[in-house]
């Protein structure tokens, strides 16, 4: 076989050429894969991602292929790890597709516009909770106008990713908390714990997060919110942008192993996996500061995994719905969390739980994914509402904040009658009609 | 290679977004999960029937071979394009296009996956059987194309049991529909011709598949044993015990290390080997057999019984078996998974000779493997895939294990097919004449090698046009004059064994001779008289019979009610009814007509594992094997079955053994109005799970029935299932207003279709068949016509029997409902009066053998 020009260095190291011939190519995964379900074809599926992978590997395609069709399908995978929990042999496709986007980004000339998009995005915007929110007031401000309504109306937006950024804005909520001072357990304190508010979560579905609060201080727990914690650096991180995905976590570190906490809560099934599983990794080189990443991913638990354990109280008030649950990619294929959000919504009296038909499926949002191939999210969200529209579910409950935003775009797409709720909105609710 | 112009044509008729052919993305069809490979020059993806028609024609006008494609998780190199072509994937035409509850039937796409209609089927009470370890991805295509089987089919069978009906696009771009929805059409079954034929006679487009009843209750256990010997002592037992488990997987010490390793799933890594066996069946009825099999086990040294007390503790059990996969690739980049079937009963043996093949070559080995169907699956592992040396020595391990399975009578490869990978053992098994007679099936139906060459054949068997289509025959052709005499006129000629009879055909086919075959001659009576008839009736007798493998070998001129009566003695029946006494076993399989119970065991095709057949050229070929597992190449014994012995002499047959049922009972049911018997019979079809027989019969002799109808329920098996069932059909009578019904113990519904027929005697008899959905509606259609006249409908089947009815006032109504109706018996201008969609296919198959057509002429369709 001879060895094209462009053959990078990521792909012929023992680790990569490992993870690699690991998978068998036994298609077990081909199912489980969102985008193999849109296109049918193998080089959007797993199989014919890493397949791909083993070619670049082995120095098949030369530099032009691999940042062209190579990149092409490489980026169209959502990186929902779905095939991660299908794959028998054990293949680690999040290693894989992660060490591909960060090869393929380094290289990348990216232009003018999506350079200065991407310093807003990543370097201004997400790692400054007070900027995201000061951009959401404004976003207010155009719902509340009734801008949105006409924009919507008018369908004066171009199909796009600028219509897709657009149809994925939940209704945003003006609120104010006090992030300087712990909020106090309710009943006997049982410990304290400290939340990661994240940056989108924070800034769009502030709702969200005040009910995770109550739901811990109900239950025994003081709340605190350390000062200096930044988001988790996962949207960055998984288009490549590394180093400034370590600087960010660095910064939460610090921030949330300065004082000795119970527990590090997270609600956001996408940011838990990155705070769990990839801040060790990205201090491979560091071994030193390795040892503070583990301490600190140790104590990240997702809300629904700490309150399964921890509840002390029973949410009475009765909730007569019925409700779906959409399982996070995140949250089930990476942090392994699949029964435990299930037994805390079975505990609401009146809920009326329906299992989808593919839980586990993805709802495309992914990321940023659904803003720059808006067409196949489109696409693995319609089979997504296709699914939640069967089972009648007239709260579809969720678990993440990417697909809060993408469920509450196909809600009104498919024109629904049904609402998106995190769990813990639920809980909350349940909780406030026990008490009247 | 593709030229530009032909990639461009090919754009142009299918639309550029149905056709890949960008070299880096090609690169991701360069394998299915085997280890062959050769990247394709383009890649299709049809979207209906008329798309492929489209790619044939093209690839006809381009000269470009077409390689079928499912998901591609075939292991023997199936859907791979070898040396280019274009590969024709079917991913995109993957829908279910019908869903009949009431008839258990469905219709869909070659591309659906096997888990999505399973589970489809399952949300409403249904299941499809077949259950390959890759049915989460694996095609109804690929599934049909390499005959897949699972852990299930040692009491369910393997894909072939399943498949009714096919619409294929043959090499010159004909679009044929074969078989249906009905049963027993009256045409050569080359549905089950095509079943297993790797993709190298058509493309198949649309599949009409049968379902099953959900099984309401399972219980799974797990035991362990010294070794894999006494484990295999255990399983036979259970077998001679008259039990039929669903499952029984066996793994062997060391794949258990393996896989505890990693998987921590508690397997009793100390013991020599272990045993998952599942029950089902009724709630009732899984732990009273669950304990039996247990105190058999223990009886036979089990160690350490484990029995699922909740589904969480099954699925523990079963966690080990199913990552066996897992923990070998966690072991070593490469494996080699090689598949092969003894008869169950060498399996020990077999595994024992393996082990000492793979330490005299430095290999580590492990074994997963379905006890009950000897279908054995070394995993080979491979440390460095790239070690040609050591590559060599797993060949050679693989080889040696195929050997062994031929020579112990089984087959090498019982699930993955022969594809590229194993083409060259196919010698190993077959002899020229049987191999030569593939090649000639093939030849008919790809004269110029157009879909997916190179498959099957080893490489010095020539497919083409440059090959001559008669290479094959002139060996077994005799020339005239040959050393036989030709036979005196007005003869009949009872021949002693294959070797006499193939001396006697040749003869008469040298002379030009017309020859009738005579079985029992319940059926060749009412052929127009030849002054030559070949006789078997010396062809009698059991050579083999294997009650602990589940099979029996007997000579064709044996009378069905002899062998039964052998075969009680060990407690096993070959589960065949004939209303004839005389009928031997070759005219049953020539005649192909099936009672009632084929409800419940399978129809005389899914009975039929092996036939010795002295084709009209004088050959004689072993067609399949006495193994329930064996894909390799064509599925030659199908052809015989319900061919009216004129594609050949059937001289012996193996059968599938089935334990007696220990129960056996039925009720009566008086009907006062056919719709209510009708509608009643509707509702019953819903429970059958255990039953042999449902039937509306007007007519019948039935002492203590006064009303004009009677509706007859047979249920067999498990005492506590047979009760269970029958529980559950009377409670569904009650609440539809039925009378008090009759309790017969002993009696089936097929005895009582067995004796109606008998009784016919000057009367025409008229077999209709129509999708099971549809039977009412043709009794229905038929009131008017058949006034008084008798009749017998087998409800679960499809069937219609009259007894005294113009042929022609049944065949309209059942036409007009996409069935047929033939003549049984009596006189008609046309006893067929259906025209097979495989009609051309059909005439060239017997040309193939009997061009002259002196070979039972006038006997059947063609
Ligand atoms: C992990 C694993 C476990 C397996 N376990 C089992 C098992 O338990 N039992 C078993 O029997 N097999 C098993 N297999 C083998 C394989 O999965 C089966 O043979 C399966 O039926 C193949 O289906 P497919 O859709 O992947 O077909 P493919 O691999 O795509 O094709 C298989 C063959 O079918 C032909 N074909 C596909 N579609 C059509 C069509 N529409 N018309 C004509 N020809 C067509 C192809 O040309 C090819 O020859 C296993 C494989 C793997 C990887
Ligand atoms: S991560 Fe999701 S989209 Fe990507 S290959 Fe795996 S299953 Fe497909
Ligand atoms: S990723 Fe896993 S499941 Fe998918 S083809 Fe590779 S080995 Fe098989």
């Amino acid at each position: 076989m001879h060895m094209k020009d462009g053959v990078l260095a990521e792909f012929t190291t023992p680790e990569f050429r490992n993870l690699v011939a690991q998978c068998i190519h036994c298609g077990l995964c081909l199912q489980a894969c969102p985008t193999y379900d849109v296109f049918g074809t193998e080089m959007d599926s797993p199989r014919g991602r890493i397949a791909l992978m083993r070619a670049a590997s082995d120095g098949r395609l030369n530099g032009n292929e691999l940042h062209q069709v190579f990149a092409r399908h490489i980026n169209l995978c959502l990186a929902c790890l779905a095939c991660q929990t299908a794959c028998p042999s054990g293949v680690q496709y999040a290693r894989l597709i992660e060490i591909t986007k960060i090869a393929l980004e380094r290289r990348r000339r990216q232009g003018l516009i999506e350079r200065v998009v991407r310093w807003i995005g990543l370097r201004q915007a997400m790692p400054h909770v007070d900027q995201l929110k000061a951009l959401a007031r404004l976003l207010w401000l155009y719902q509340a106008s009734g801008l949105q309504h006409l924009v919507r109306r008018l369908n004066i937006l171009p199909a796009g990713p600028l219509r897709a950024a657009e149809a994925i804005l939940p209704p945003i909520l003006p609120r104010k908390r006090d992030y300087s001072r712990p909020a106090p357990a309710f009943g006997k304190r049982r410990g304290k714990v400290a939340f990661f508010y994240g940056c989108i979560q924070e800034a769009f579905l502030g709702a969200v997060n005040e009910a995770t609060i109550r739901v811990l201080q109900r239950n025994g727990f003081e709340v605190h919110f350390p000062a200096g914690q930044t988001c988790c650096g996962a949207a960055q991180l998984h288009i490549g942008e590394e180093a400034l995905a370590r600087d960010l976590a660095r910064r939460n570190i610090e921030a949330f192993l300065a004082d000795d906490f119970d527990a590090i809560i997270v609600n956001a099934g996408g940011c838990g996996a990155t705070l769990k599983d990839e801040y060790v990794g990205l201090f491979r080189d560091d071994p030193d500061y390795a040892a503070q990443a583990r301490a600190f991913s140790a104590k990240v638990k997702d809300i629904s995994e700490f309150l399964a354990e921890n509840l002390r109280e029973q949410p009475r008030g009765i909730v007569s719905l019925r409700a779906t649950y959409a399982d996070s990619c995140h949250l089930r294929h990476a942090q392994k969390i699949v029964r435990q959000p299930r037994s805390l919504l079975r505990l609401i009296p009146g809920l009326d739980l329906v299992e989808l038909r593919q839980p586990d499926r993805c709802c495309g949002s992914a990321g940023v994914y659904n803003i720059v191939h808006w067409e196949t999210a489109d696409q693995v969200l319609a089979t997504k509402m296709a699914d939640i529209a069967a089972t009648g579910a007239e709260v579809i409950v969720i678990t993440n904040t990417g697909c809060h935003m993408q469920l509450n775009a196909g809600v009104q797409k498919a024109g629904l009658n049904a609402r998106v709720m995190h769990l813990v909105e639920l809980l909350e609710l349940s909780y406030q009609r026990g008490e009247l | 290679m593709l030229s530009e112009e032909k990639l461009r044509d090919l754009k142009k008729r299918l639309g550029s977004a149905q056709v890949l052919s960008h070299p880096v993305e090609l690169l991701t069809y360069e394998t299915d999960a085997s280890m062959e490979r050769g990247r394709p020059d383009a890649v299709v993806f049809p979207r209906a029937t008329a798309d492929v028609v489209q790619i044939v024609r093209w690839a006809n006008e381009a000269g470009v071979a077409l390689i079928a494609r499912g998901a591609g998780t075939g292991l023997s190199g199936g859907a791979v394009a070898e040396h280019g072509g274009v590969i024709v994937a079917f991913s995109r035409m993957n829908r279910l296009l019908e869903f009949d509850e009431a008839g258990r039937s469905i219709v869909a796409e070659p591309g659906l996956v096997n888990l999505t209609l399973d589970e489809f089927a399952r949300s409403r009470g249904l299941y499809f059987p077949p259950d390959p370890a890759s049915g989460r991805s694996a095609t109804l295509g690929g599934n049909i194309a390499e005959n897949a089987g699972g852990p299930h089919c040692f009491k369910y069978g393997v894909t072939t049991n399943y498949i009714t009906g096919l619409e294929v696009v043959l090499a010159d771009g004909q679009v044929v529909h074969l078989g249906g929805r009905a049963l027993d059409y009256p045409e050569y079954d080359l549905v089950g011709l095509l079943t297993g034929s790797e993709g190298t006679l058509g493309l198949i487009t649309a599949v009409e598949a049968r379902l099953l009843r959900n099984t309401p209750a399972i219980k799974t256990m797990m035991a362990s044993f010294d070794s894999v010997e006494a484990a295999g002592r255990a399983v036979s037992a259970v077998i001679a015990h008259g039990l039929t488990p669903a499952t029984m997987e066996m793994m062997d010490q060391k794949i258990m290390r393996i896989i505890e390793d990693f998987a921590h799933a508690g397997l009793p890594v100390e013991a020599g080997a272990a045993l998952i066996i599942e029950a089902d069946g009724y709630a009732e009825s899984v732990t009273p057999q669950i304990e039996e099999i247990a105190a058999i086990l223990r009886q036979h040294a089990a160690r350490d019984l484990r029995i699922a007390g909740s589904a969480e503790e099954r699925d523990l059990i079963w966690y080990g078996r199913k990552s066996a996969a897992g923990a070998m690739a966690r072991l070593a980049p490469a494996y080699y998974l090689v598949d092969g079937t003894t008869p169950r009963s060498r399996l020990a043996e077999t595994l024992a000779a393996v082990n000492r093949l793979c330490e005299a070559e430095g290999l580590r080995v492990g074994y997963v493997f379905h006890a009950g169907d000897g279908n054995l699956h070394p995993f080979i592992l491979i440390p460095d895939p790239t070690d040609q040396a050591l590559l060599g020595r797993v060949w050679r391990v693989g080889e040696a294990f195929m050997r062994l399975c031929v020579e112990q009578g089984g087959s090498i490869t019982g699930e993955h097919g022969v594809g590229s990978e194993k083409r060259q053992y196919m010698p190993l098994m077959y002899n020229p004449d049987e191999l030569a007679v593939m090649v000639e099936i093939k030849q008919l139906f790809d004269p110029h090698d157009r879909l997916n060459p190179g498959k099957i054949f080893p490489g010095n068997q020539q497919i083409g046009k440059s090959a001559s289509g008669q290479a094959g025959k002139a060996a077994g052709r005799p020339t005239e004059g040959a050393g036989v005499a030709g036979p005196a006129e007005n003869m009949v000629y009872a021949v002693r064994d294959a070797a006499d009879a193939a001396d006697f055909i040749r003869s008469c086919a040298a002379s030009r001779q017309p020859l009738r075959v005579r079985g029992g001659g319940t059926k060749s009576a009412a052929l127009p008289a030849l002054p030559v008839t070949l006789s078997t009736a010396r062809l009698a007798g059991i050579e083999a019979c294997a009650p602990e493998d589940l099979y029996v070998t007997v000579g064709a001129g044996t009378p069905l009610a002899e062998l039964q009566a052998e075969l009680a003695r060990d407690g096993m029946w070959t589960p065949l009814v004939s209303p004839w006494p005389a009928a031997t076993i070759g005219g049953i399989v020539a005649a192909n007509l099936n009672a009632p119970l084929r409800m419940r065991y399978g129809g005389i095709r899914d009975l039929v594992l092996a036939a010795t057949v002295v084709l009209p050229d004088g050959r004689i070929i072993r067609a399949g094997r006495p193994v329930v597992k064996n894909v390799a190449g064509y599925d030659l014994p199908k052809l015989f079955v319900g061919s009216h012995g004129t594609l050949g002499l059937i001289t012996a047959v193996s059968l599938k053994l089935v334990p007696r049922p220990r129960a056996r009972r039925s009720f009566i049911v008086p009907v006062e109005t056919l719709d209510e018997g009708l509608n009643w019979a509707r509702q019953l079809l819903r429970v059958c799970l255990v039953s042999s027989a449902l039937l509306l019969c007007r007519g019948c002799d039935l002492a203590a029935v006064s009303t004009p109808y009677a509706l007859i329920y047979t249920a067999e098996g498990m005492p506590e299932d047979v009760a269970a069932e029958l529980a559950q059909a009377q409670q569904i009578l009650r609440a539809a207003g039925a009378g008090d019904s009759l309790r017969v113990d002993g009696l089936a519904g097929s005895d009582v279709w067995a004796s109606w027929l008998a009784a016919a005697t000057a009367e025409t008899v008229v077999r209709a068949g129509v999708a099971p959905k549809m039977l009412p509606q043709l009794a229905t259609a038929l009131a008017p016509a058949l006034g008084d006249a008798s009749f017998v409908a087998d409800l679960a089947n499809g069937q219609l029997f009259t007894r005294g009815a113009a042929v022609e006032a049944v065949r309209g109504p059942a036409r007009d409902l996409a069935g047929y109706a033939v003549v049984l018996a009596g006189t008609a201008a046309d006893r067929w009066g259906y025209v097979p969609g495989g009609l051309g296919l059909m005439r060239g198959l017997k040309a193939l053998w009997d061009a002259d057509g002196f070979f039972n002429p006038a006997a059947f369709i063609v």
